[in-house]
């Protein structure tokens, strides 16, 4: 099947803002112990195009070794968004294993003041936070049942490097993200897709145990030749005990959110073939998994990491002295821009 | 859909594939290859699996709990039925029965909890675990009806047992009991009734997606009790004739451990649901009978039956199954299953790549020889580096000159045997009588098989140190100690060394496989690099991160303690002991150390001691195939260390593991000066060989 040639726009932030019609939007936004956690919030801030908003605060759920780390660079940050003029009555505090009740509950208490165009960013927030977050979102109509977004964009800032090492740890079971069950009697799984980034905790022991579905996997490429490197050992040894046959490699941009969507509509024939989905890799191509999964109930398994390090991101990458912040436009004017049919 | 491993032709190119590549083919999906690899060796010690009654299968991971759990699919009893060329593994006596069951990560029984029920947070504790038991239930009987639906799809595969013409009569009879509480009123047909029960299953699955404002009224007023439609279903299907009267219900529930362990589920709510399922198990149901997966200490953990004081007995309520029991080395080795197992597995795999070597009688000695005699290994480790006796035997110097010529000259001739001496000598002193008739060549007390037994393991540990090399395994025995009764182990040792075989092969550019059996020293480094690889797998298990650091504490511990003991008076500190009351006084510890050792990370053996108190201990060893990452010896020999449970807490404090519940905040506080202390009372308080000789 050829690709979709569906033009999404997208860009950074910076630039896309004046090319869009909306003059001021709500913000969703994640606080953390990342640098970057700050950057779409105060383009936006600054720029003049900051209407309502909402922070949300993942705090631990169990002490670690990084934890008062973690609350110094945190209480950074809080206080860099005060700074910046941030209403500290507009932060709400979540669990990062929190009941998904209390997850849906900081997107509904968004809903419930947003005017309808919406930038949420994704940048520092766990899959077990934006995926629900972003269905929620997508999925979310007025009384007459149109949808309530009609404008819906999320961002994501590209940090200035990684550390080495593991980035987080502790990972939970193998579970569906809150919200992404799947159909019950849905299509039976037909293969398992799976997106690579720089840890996989837990993934080889599922892809060795699911040695029966045919394995697609999509990596990250191209980038810098570290973060390749990173990548492809993790692959590596993702296939270590699976025959050469029984997988296959596809290259999708980091950034790139509609070409790992556009994947994911070929690999399953638009959602006509059922797939395990498993978002390891960049935000990015995480989003596109989270549209795709939405708009086909299909299941989205992960191993919640417990423990992240405080250090997950260093600093934000910029573009002429701009933050690398990219902003992909799922919903324009009440147009979904991704669909799978 | 073709072989999942590669079949390999008589030829050059014939042992260029792997054919251990895939270590987890038994739970796949890939049902055809399911029924050319598995093994039934363990069905033998597995025949209460297939008769009537409850059974609990317990064992640590990759012990082989969901394959034999797989036997009981029906998709896999047909698989074998169309693969024809096998028989299934079960007694054909013991073939009548309709397998079903439940998937706890898919099923999305675990959202129960996740979304409130209530505003009244007593009335939600009260209720959850109402509407999981009705969950659980209905989804429980969707799956025994798919499984009656396949059967009677494939009469030939299942022994004509399913009658379909009565399905509707069946289903009528269903809807008119009385533990469905009118839930089922209506259904006039078996589509009528698998759409009710998808509906009230859907229903639950939409209130947790969030996308109904609240669980359906009807559903509420209709909540069934747990267990009671599953046996009257099965009751049904044979009184309506569906099923002939002799055909068994077997319900599989894998992965229990999960309601308490996981992170994805309230502890107070994984709790109560643990309970429902005990009291499933509890009701001494003849109609259906229960088979539960799950890890070792975790089905210990709470046997109490839902909503009262009861408790789960063994025996009454349900037989075990202990796959680590049954796979475990004993005292008396004739008894092992494993090594069968082993052979059968090596077998399949090498026939299925259409490798010669599976016709051999012992395929694992043709494959890999012998282990080797330890005075061998010495040889080894001293001969590639021409050894200085200096260094390997690190005399005394206030031992006089006589001794010190005579363990050179020892050296010289049995490195091994003077690592012993030197030992003994310290041990003893050399101004003994012992001594002197030891010196006169009279005796060689070191060389006894009594006092060398226990000792020849940490000696050559120590030889090896000394001599900068690494410690080495290969051979037969040394690979099945190595995998510890796990059969996963087993296949990633051989996949490992099959590899490194490959590569070698490819290198020197010779018939390396004609040439059995595989190198030594090929053999060590593919069982390094899969010890490495076990070692990497740690932190891919929940909370793995903490279990690992604190497994590189315990490994750095063990290997100083082994090195630094020059008398060889400790050759079983690779591993520790705890009192049981003392680790119970511990919970959170208790929690950790069990869970280390459900992952697999560690050993636990209940053990008698020989302190005058006669309390029960448990010892902790390290996982046998992480010796060779940590370079000890994998073996267990007597008396490991006894220690405290502050050593213990010293020790996570090391791999900064933070437990819950602030045990180890209010441990700190009482201060790191008494560690030191507690290693020097662990060296007093635990026995030593002297003890024994």
């Amino acid at each position: 099947m050829p690709f979709s040639y569906v033009y999404r726009p997208e860009g950074v932030l910076d630039w896309l803002l004046p090319r869009l019609t909306v003059p001021r939007w709500d913000v969703l936004s994640g606080v953390g112990s990342e640098g970057r956690c700050l950057s779409a919030w105060r383009t936006l801030k600054m720029r003049g195009r900051l209407l309502q908003y909402r922070l949300i605060e993942v705090t631990e759920s169990r002490r670690s070794r990084y934890s008062e780390d973690r609350s110094r660079l945190v209480a950074q940050h809080l206080a860099e968004f005060a700074r910046l003029g941030a209403d500290d009555s507009t932060l709400r505090r979540c669990e990062l294993l929190g009941a998904n009740a209390d997850i849906v509950a900081l997107a509904d208490d968004f809903l419930g003041v947003t005017t309808g165009s919406v930038v949420f960013d994704v940048s520092v927030l766990p899959k077990r936070f934006f995926f629900p977050i972003l269905r929620r979102l997508w999925t979310a109509t007025d009384d007459s049942g149109r949808p309530l977004l009609r404008d819906l964009v999320l961002t994501y800032t590209v940090p200035r490097a990684y550390p080495v090492g593991p980035l987080s740890e502790n990972a939970s079971e193998w579970a569906s993200l809150p919200l992404f069950g799947g159909a019950y009697r849905g299509l039976r799984p037909e293969m398992f897709i799976l997106s690579i980034g720089f840890d996989a905790l837990g993934l080889q022991a599922r892809v060795e145990q699911e040695s029966g579905l045919p394995l697609r996997m999509l990596i990250p490429f191209p980038g810098s030749p570290a973060r390749c490197a990173r990548a492809w050992e993790v692959m590596r040894l993702l296939v270590k005990n699976r025959k050469e046959e029984s997988y296959r490699v596809y290259r999708v941009r980091t950034t790139d959110v509609s070409d790992a969507f556009d994947r994911l509509c070929i690999l399953t024939q638009r959602g006509a073939r059922g797939a395990l989905l498993a978002p390891f890799g960049p935000k990015p191509v995480s989003i596109a998994f989270a549209l795709f999964a939405i708009l086909t109930d299909m299941p989205v398994y992960y191993t919640q990491p417990v423990v992240y390090r405080p250090d997950y991101s260093i600093g934000e990458s910029e573009i002429s002295n701009v933050p690398e912040t990219h902003a992909y436009c799922l919903r324009l004017g009440g147009i979904d821009q991704y669909k799978v049919s | 859909m073709g072989s999942t491993v590669p079949s390999i032709g008589k030829g050059s190119m014939m042992h260029e594939h792997n054919p251990f590549q895939e270590l987890y083919v038994t739970d796949s999906p890939d049902l055809k290859a399911f029924v050319r690899l598995f093994s039934d060796v363990p069905v033998h010690d597995a025949a209460p699996m297939f008769r009537p009654g409850n059974v609990v299968l317990k064992g640590t991971q990759g012990a082989g709990k969901s394959m034999l759990l797989n036997l009981l699919r029906p998709e896999v009893r047909l698989a074998y039925w169309q693969a024809r060329e096998r028989a299934h593994p079960f007694p054909v006596k013991e073939s009548r029965f309709i397998g079903a069951g439940i998937n706890l990560t898919k099923s999305g029984i675990l959202d129960f909890g996740q979304r409130p029920v209530s505003n009244n947070a007593e009335h939600e504790r009260a209720v959850l675990p109402l509407y999981f038991a009705d969950f659980l239930n209905y989804f429980i009987v969707r799956d025994i009806l798919d499984s009656v639906f396949l059967a009677a799809q494939h009469q030939e595969a299942f022994d004509s047992m399913v009658h379909s013409e009565l399905f509707d009569d069946f289903a009528v009879a269903v809807c008119q009991q009385d533990c469905w509480f009118g839930a089922l009123e209506g259904v006039a047909s078996m589509t009528d009734l698998t759409a009710a029960i998808d509906t009230r299953i859907s229903s639950y699955r939409k209130f947790h997606n969030f996308i109904l404002k609240s669980i359906p009224p009807r559903i509420d007023a209709t909540r069934s009790t747990i267990g009671e439609p599953i046996s009257r279903v099965a009751e049904l299907l044979r009184m309506s004739g569906v099923l002939d009267d002799d055909v068994e219900i077997f319900v599989r529930i894998d992965q229990v451990e999960r309601f308490s362990r996981s992170d994805v589920i309230r502890r107070d709510l994984g709790r109560e649901y643990r309970r429902m399922v005990n009291k499933a198990l509890g009701l001494r149901d003849a109609r259906v009978s229960y088979r539960i997966g799950t890890r070792q200490h975790a089905w210990e953990d709470d046997l109490t039956i839902y909503g009262t004081a009861d408790q789960l007995e063994k025996l009454r309520d349900y037989r075990v199954i202990d796959l680590d029991a049954n796979m475990r080395r004993g005292e008396d080795t004739k008894t092992w299953v494993f090594p069968r197992f082993a052979e059968d597995v090596m077998k399949r795999r090498l026939r299925q790549a259409g490798h010669e070597s599976a016709e051999e009688t012992d395929t694992l000695r043709f494959v890999f020889g012998s282990s080797p005699k330890p005075h061998d290994v010495a040889a080894a480790y001293v001969g590639k580096k021409n050894a200085s006796p200096q260094r390997a035997i690190r005399p005394d110097p206030a031992w006089p000159d006589m001794w010190r010529r005579k363990l050179e000259e020892l050296f010289e001739e049995n490195p091994l045997s003077a690592v012993l001496a030197a030992a003994w000598l310290r041990q003893k002193k050399p101004c003994s009588s012992e001594g002197d008739a030891a010196l006169e060549g009279t005796s060689a007390p070191w060389d006894s098989p009594y006092w060398k037994k226990e000792r020849v393991r940490q000696a050559l540990t120590q030889l090896a140190a000394r001599t900068s090399q690494r410690p080495k395994w290969w051979g037969k025995e040394h690979i099945l100690q190595l995998s510890g009764g796990n059969i996963t182990i087993f296949l990633s040792i051989c996949h490992e060394v099959w590899d490194a075989a490959l590569r070698s092969y490819r290198r020197v550019e010779t018939r390396l496989f004609g040439e059995m059996p595989i190198n030594r020293d090929v053999q060590a480094v593919g069982i390094q690099t899969a010890s490495d690889y076990w070692y990497d797998k740690i932190p891919e298990q929940p909370c793995g991160a903490d279990r690992q650091r604190f497994m590189d504490v315990l490994g750095s511990q063990f290997k100083t303690w082994l090195l630094e003991d020059d008398t060889l008076s400790y050759p079983g500190r690779n591993g520790f002991s705890l009192a049981q009351s003392d680790l119970d006084s511990v919970p959170a510890l208790k929690s950790f150390l069990s869970d280390a050792s459900d992952y697999g990370d560690l050993v636990a053996v209940r053990h008698t001691t020989k302190e005058r108190d006669r309390r029960r201990r448990t010892k902790w060893y390290l996982n046998p195939i992480l010796s060779p990452h940590y370079q000890i010896p994998e073996s267990h020999v007597k008396e490991p260390a006894y220690l405290s449970t502050d050593a213990i807490l010293d020790w996570l404090s090391d791999a900064s593991v933070l437990l819950g519940n602030g045990v180890q905040v209010a441990h700190s506080q009482r201060g790191k000066g008494r560690r030191k202390a507690h290693r020097r009372q662990s060296q007093e308080d635990s026995p030593s060989l002297f003890d024994v000789d």
